[in-house]
């Protein structure tokens, strides 16, 4: 059964159609990835489905919640790292504090993060920081999990940290719907590749059929453009 | 008079200067917010006369608003003010002129956020009050301080201002002094004005001390 289900969103932004009409359906425990040149829509995408941004038409079901790893990690700096975790589960799922911190702890130690519970972001490294920001969206029991572009902020070795961490949770059966410039690691961990240009599909399909054997022209170039880039 | 009596005069109504002082940061500094609230609402007509007023505020003298605040409604509007009018109206139109830039200190404050920090919490669950009061304003309240010190500081001196209308705090108490036959004259200000300068010196210590407590995070 499909875990979420978008049929015909389109978003306008001052008259200009970001969206034009995408279906997406991600089933329980699959990874997608989504990729596609820059300004495409795909952040946008996210935006709606996470409802930071309520679509002009179209229609989403999600079966439970639904939590977002940003491309900047948006921690909350006065707050150490573990009350990061465990201030949504008490204030917003009203979880009792002492279990909450339990959980915190736990996800804290899958992410190998657990001497670093009471320091401040600021003193973490970007991985680090993306790695807290990862454990705080799983905190809240998500049933899929959005990451918009999580390493791109983050130098090479930093970025392979993470997407350690996210091929762990990929393992673990974790719903993910992934936004990535990082193609190996879309085509390593990705159930379906969707490519998106100017607010549309342009080709979805497994990792194989979208990366090599694409007939398509653009989707040739930019795979081109980027394997160049790395 | 000897000097020690004109210091123990000068001493004696101090504490006018610093009631003066108190209730205006604990009437504006709330107050402020409020304002805020009001510029940034999206219900136009209440954004625009909030915007007048603090155009006006910011505008026109304090000594100016001062008389209007305490003359006004009785040779205004002809109302019978009570007998204590004097000191509430001094309070007014301190805690109205000083919101009025605390509104625009907290607007550059809450405006500097980033954007991402809203998102993570609406992402997270956190309902916009939620989002504001255990979010936001923690970190608007470091990003301001250094501007409220200023505002503080500036607050110490202009409480003399409230001489204008004859409420006896320091400045009008050293005048009084100064004048008077017998007095050690001049001597008064230069009492005064160390009063001022120790005041201030402790505001600007208490200041630093709050801003030290809010520097564990960046
Ligand atoms: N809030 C907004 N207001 C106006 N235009 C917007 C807004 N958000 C996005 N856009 C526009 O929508 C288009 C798609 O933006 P989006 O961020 O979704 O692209 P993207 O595929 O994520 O690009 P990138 O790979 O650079 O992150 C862009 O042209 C962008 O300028
Ligand atoms: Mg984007």
């Amino acid at each position: 059964m499909s875990l979420l289900k978008a049929t015909d969103i389109r978003k306008s932004f001052s008259g200009r159609e970001v969206l034009r009409g995408l279906d997406l359906s991600v089933e329980e425990g699959e990874v997608v990835a989504v990729i596609g040149p820059s300004g495409s829509g795909k952040s946008t995408l996210l935006r709606c489905l996470t409802g930071l941004e309520t679509p002009d038409s179209g229609t989403i079901e999600i079966k439970g919640t639904t939590g977002l790893v940003f491309q900047q990690f948006n921690l909350f700096p006065h707050w150490s790292v573990l009350r990061n975790l465990v201030d949504p589960q008490v204030v917003v799922q009203k979880k009792p504090r002492e279990e909450a911190e339990k959980f915190a702890m736990s996800l804290l130690a899958r992410m190998d993060l657990t001497e670093k519970a009471d320091e401040y972001p600021y003193q973490l490294s970007g991985g680090q920081q993306q790695r807290v920001a990862i454990a705080r969206a799983m905190a809240m029991s998500p049933n899929v999990l959005f990451f918009d572009e999580p390493t791109s902020a983050l130098d090479p070795e930093l970025t392979a940290e993470i997407l350690k961490v996210i091929r762990k949770l990929a393992e673990e059966n974790m719903t993910m719907v992934i936004v990535t410039h990082e193609m190996g690691f879309a085509r390593g961990i990705a159930d379906k590749v969707y490519f998106m240009e100017g607010g549309v599909w342009l080709a979805q399909g497994t990792p194989q059929q979208i990366m090599e054997e694409s007939g398509n022209e653009r989707i040739r170039s930019f795979m081109n453009l980027i394997e160049q880039k790395e | 008079m000897t000097v020690q009596t004109m210091i123990m005069l000068v001493a004696k109504s101090f504490p006018m200067t610093l009631a003066i002082f108190v209730l205006t940061l604990l009437g504006s500094l709330p107050l402020g917010l409020l304002v805020y609230f009001g510029r940034a609402s999206r219900f136009k007509p209440l954004s625009k006369i909030v915007r007048g007023y603090i155009s006006i505020m910011r505008g026109t003298p304090l000594i100016l608003q001062l008389m209007v605040v305490f003359y006004a409604p009785s040779l205004l509007l002809h109302i019978n003010v009570p007998n204590n009018w004097r000191f509430a109206a001094v309070i007014i139109a301190f805690i109205i002129n000083y919101a009025a830039y605390f509104c625009e200190i907290y607007r550059g404050g809450i405006e500097s956020m980033p954007v991402g920090q809203y998102e993570a919490a609406a992402v997270l669950g956190y309902t916009k009050a939620q989002t504001f009061i255990r979010i936001i304003l923690p970190q608007v309240i470091k990003r301001v301080l250094p501007s409220v010190t200023n505002e503080v500081i500036t607050l110490v001196k202009d409480t003399s201002l409230a001489s204008i209308i004859g409420t006896v705090e320091m400045f009008t108490r050293a005048k009084q002094i100064a004048v008077a036959p017998h007095s050690p004259g001049m001597l008064t200000f230069v009492v005064a004005a160390v009063f001022y300068y120790i005041f201030n010196y402790v505001m600007a210590f208490i200041m630093e001390r709050i801003e030290k407590k809010l520097s564990y995070y960046r």
